[in-house]
């Protein structure tokens, strides 16, 4: 058996190519690089988190959305960095990640390439690296997943196959149980330790192919630049296949010759054989697949039908599928909600608790109590950390939902059953879920965009996301409609949630009809791969890199956000109405610019300086409209002043209760998460589950604050609309606005990462338009259809 | 080069579109109605002309899954099907 890298013979006579030599060279200097290549859902990601442990680093390839994945394997006490690439199909870039793909294999030079295929559909996953092949960069193949094609009666002659591929060294895997994962280990050392040279595969694409190729090879290899960059037989491939992105960057450098003659050339060979070069190429390349796999695979028994299959008559049904995909829906949404709640208030109560007394009587040590450091310590910064720490179990929990319904292989199925629907306005069957998530939280909305493989459905759908009312808008509704609707308050909540979702939806309707016109719709076709059991520890590691990455990108925004609003409530707007840190709010910084601000939403019927100034604190999360007023309405002064007139803190008392709250917050978690089962099942009509309930959170005494609020909102709005009636329809256009407006600080954060500062701004101005738009229609509306 | 001479629907054998063809068939495509982008694209996933994939769902309504290349299983759109022309078949699974 042939194991080594280095060149055996080349399998079909070839003109020798003069400029092999030198694109070849691999870097030395540094560390080998090793890349992991492959078709979505071959395993990749578990090979890689088998051959680099912990040892691992997620980010974001340059100027993309998509991820990067680096780790480091101990091989033979040698240190090898092994890059993830992203899946795909193959190496006709189109899409983000086959871009990233090619680049890196063309540009990068990695010392070799690891092509991950799945053993139980080997035939259409080789597509790829038979193109990998032609790159003509050092190969080694691993057949991962062949335990199911083992048990579904596949068997394969490695030796025959390896041989047959040129003699790229060929080894079966089951990453997820960490089987043949030395035998590939040591391949790596063997392919590393010899002079690196690419193996020699040549596919015979017969005439009048072969001649065009050859023309264009030679004229390509004539050229210092291009011989140098590409492998020129690669190249000659690529330009008769028509590849959109190496045409655009020849011809940005000037190569038009190249590609008018590469143009006559496929027009040549589509008038000579009566097919374009691109379906020649395709089916030579199917052609000396099946060549390859002849007699190499073996079926011992034929099971035509598979237990996918049979799961997908019911899962995939065009009319079962839609009930078990809103089941799903539910479950994902119980757990971004509910079941990461205890935990987000464990740490809002950490931070407003211990973490600010301890941070104050530190201050006092330090003499810089009731001081503005103190201030931006405790209402700036811990306040600022707060938002993003608080984002974390809701992230957490929804990228494990994310993750098992990646793993399991569920994702592409409820693509396929919410497309048609979808469909009709203008949006995927992916984009189902990120908007189902967006009533939670808009920030792991966005995140979940990531799953719709189409860069522009996946704007599209993030442009979408921030009008779905959020869990933290509800707050603001709830205040509101007590103090002004009644009776009719839960009418009122419903009918915000409506116009979010119809606000949503004739946006996107809107920008497929405007912005996104000539983008034709987006063809239905994706694998759907085998059911699979969840992997997880591959899972716990998924859900524990994005949420760091979360951590990462969002902190400075959020934190830098909640500064600046500390910032100007805190400036004194003149000499001579406070000290900093020290001013009534309307004669601060804030108080002026919240005043400039007012007239605008005069139409809208809340003119008043104190509506518009927590609509601005409400950037920072949107229920922090509701403590901004009641600051503002309630209790002025006073409460200003409270939080920092801490008691010296007992630190063992404190830290006490930190770990008593945080085991029960720990409990409260596993409850919620089993009584998940209970509230499922319970949604069948006649059913009624008790659920666990052994333990309770405590209650927060909020009730007699809250009552205040209402009655001084009432009194405020009715105040400055002019009467009752006015004051409700100002309410009502306050929530329409505080519905549609701007997303906080978090979203802004997570658009920014996954779409970019331009589009992330454009969305924020769009967004206040609309709601500034709504609110006055509801207001003026109102008012001529005599409501008021 | 606009144009794709190669594929009208081949006229020595009937088509049909695959949108019509009931699970449990082999059928070989034979036409690819759609710009060459969508071609290569079909093709990058094991669907192009002359490949012999088995229906494995065809509901009355939305997607159909199909077999392509034995162990594969593509989702497809009904309105994509519908410009997939194919040889009826020619044997039952």
């Amino acid at each position: 058996m042939k194991t080594c890298c280095s060149s055996p013979p080349p399998k079909t006579a070839s003109p020798p190519r003069p400029a092999e030599a030198q694109h070849a060279q691999p870097p030395t200097a540094t560390a080998p690089v090793i890349a992991l290549a492959g078709n979505p859902n071959v395993g990749k990601s578990t090979l890689f988190n088998a051959l680099t442990g912990a040892r691992q680093h997620v980010g974001n390839w340059p100027g993309k959305t998509v991820e990067r994945k680096e780790g480091i394997a101990r091989i033979h006490d040698r240190d090898l960095t092994i890059v993830d690439l992203p899946g795909t199909y193959s190496l006709n870039a189109y899409s983000s990640e086959e871009i990233i793909t090619r680049d890196f294999l063309v540009n990068e030079h990695p010392s070799l390439v690891i092509a991950v295929v799945d053993a139980a559909n080997l035939e259409r996953n080789l597509y790829l690296v038979v193109q990998v092949l032609e790159l003509g960069v050092p190969l080694l193949l691993a057949l991962n997943m062949a335990d199911a094609a083992h048990k579904r009666g596949l068997r394969f002659d490695l030796p025959a196959l390896s041989e047959r591929l040129g003699g790229v060294p060929v080894v079966e895997t089951v990453g997820s149980r960490n089987q043949g994962v030395d035998a590939l280990r040591e391949r790596i050392h063997e392919c590393l330790s010899r002079p690196a040279a690419p193996p020699q595969v040549a596919i015979d694409y017969g005439q009048p192919l072969e001649r065009e190729i050859a023309a264009l090879e030679k004229r390509i290899a004539a050229d210092p630049i291009l011989s140098r960059q590409f492998r020129p037989r690669w190249l000659a491939l690529k330009l008769l296949e028509n590849d959109e992105d190496l045409r655009a960057r020849l011809e940005g450098a000037g190569y038009q010759e190249l590609l008018a003659a590469a143009d006559q050339a496929a027009a040549r060979v589509a008038e000579q054989s009566g097919e374009d070069p691109e379906t020649l190429i395709t089916d030579r390349r199917y052609t000396f697949i099946a060549d390859v796999l002849r007699g190499v695979v073996q079926r011992t028994h034929d099971n035509g039908e598979t237990l996918s299959d049979k799961i997908d008559r019911v899962a995939a049904h065009p009319f079962w599928g839609v009930p078990i995909f809103a089941l799903a829906m539910w479950v994902v949404f119980q757990f971004t909600a509910r079941v990461s709640a205890p935990f987000v208030d464990w740490i809002a109560a950490v931070l407003e608790g211990p973490l600010s007394d301890w941070t104050l009587a530190l201050l006092d040590v330090l003499r810089l109590g009731h001081s503005w450091v103190a201030s931006l310590l405790v209402e700036g910064v811990i306040a600022g950390v707060g938002g993003v720490v608080a984002f974390v179990p809701v992230l957490a929990s929804l990228y494990l939902a994310m993750a098992i319904l990646e793993d399991t292989g569920y994702m592409a199925r409820s693509a396929l059953v919410m497309d048609g629907v979808m469909r009709k306005i203008g949006l995927h069957g992916k984009s189902f879920l990120p908007l189902v998530v967006g009533f939670g939280c808009t920030v792991p909305a966005v995140y979940a965009t990531r799953t719709l493989e189409n860069e522009t459905d996946r704007k599209l759908t993030g442009f979408l996301t921030p009008f779905i009312s959020c869990g933290a808008r509800l707050p603001v509704y709830v205040v509101f409609s007590a103090a002004f609707f009644g009776a009719h308050a839960g009418s009122f909540i419903f009918a915000l949630y409506v116009l979010g979702i119809a606000v949503a939806l004739g946006t996107g309707w809107l920008l497929k009809h405007t912005v996104y016109r000539h983008v034709p719709p987006q063809p239905l076709v994706l694998e759907m791969p085998p059911y699979r059991l969840p992997n997880w520890p591959n899972i716990a590691r998924q859900v524990w890199t994005r949420t760091k990455s979360f951590l990462h990108n969002a902190s400075t925004i959020i934190l830098m956000s909640s500064v600046v609003i500390w910032l100007l409530l805190a400036l004194p707007s003149r000499p001579g109405v406070g000290r900093v840190a020290d001013v009534p709010p309307h004669d601060s910084v804030f108080g002026v610019v919240s005043r400039a601000l007012a007239p605008l939403f005069k139409p809208a019927g809340f003119g008043a300086w104190e509506a518009s100034g927590s609509l601005m604190t409400g950037f920072v999360a949107k229920e922090v409209v509701i403590s901004t007023m009641s600051q503002l309405y309630v209790d002025e002064p006073s409460t200003d002043q409270a939080p920092l007139e801490a008691e010296r803190p007992d630190l063992l008392a404190d830290l006490g209760e930190i770990a008593r709250s945080f085991g029960q917050a720990t409990l409260l978690t596993f409850q919620e998460a089993v009584n998940i089962a209970p509230r499922t099942l319970s949604l069948l009509p006649g059913v009624h589950l008790p659920e666990l309930n052994a333990f309770t959170p405590s209650e927060a005494e909020e009730a007699d604050n809250t009552r205040t609020l209402e009655l001084a909102l009432q009194r405020e709005f009715t105040q400055s609309a002019g009467s009752p009636a006015r004051g409700e329809l100002a309410a009502a256009a306050f929530n329409v606005f505080v519905l549609l407006y701007v997303p906080c600080t978090a979203t802004v954060a997570a658009m920014r990462q996954e779409f970019g500062t331009r589009w992330t701004l454009t969305q924020m101005a769009y967004a206040l338009g609309v709601a500034w738009l709504f609110a006055v229609l509801a207001y003026q509306g109102g008012l001529l259809l005599g409501v008021a | 080069m606009q144009r794709n001479p190669a594929h009208p629907p081949i006229s020595t054998h009937p088509t049909t579109p695959l949108s019509t063809i009931a699970a449990g068939q082999t059928v070989e495509l034979a036409a690819i109605e759609g710009g060459r982008r969508l071609r290569k694209r079909l093709a990058d996933l094991g669907l192009s002309v002359g490949e012999r994939v088995r229906v494995v769902q065809n509901p009355p309504v939305g997607p159909l899954i199909l077999a392509v290349k034995e162990d594969a299983r593509l989702g497809i759109g009904r309105g994509m099907a519908r410009k997939i022309y194919v040889h009826p078949s020619e044997h039952h699974a």
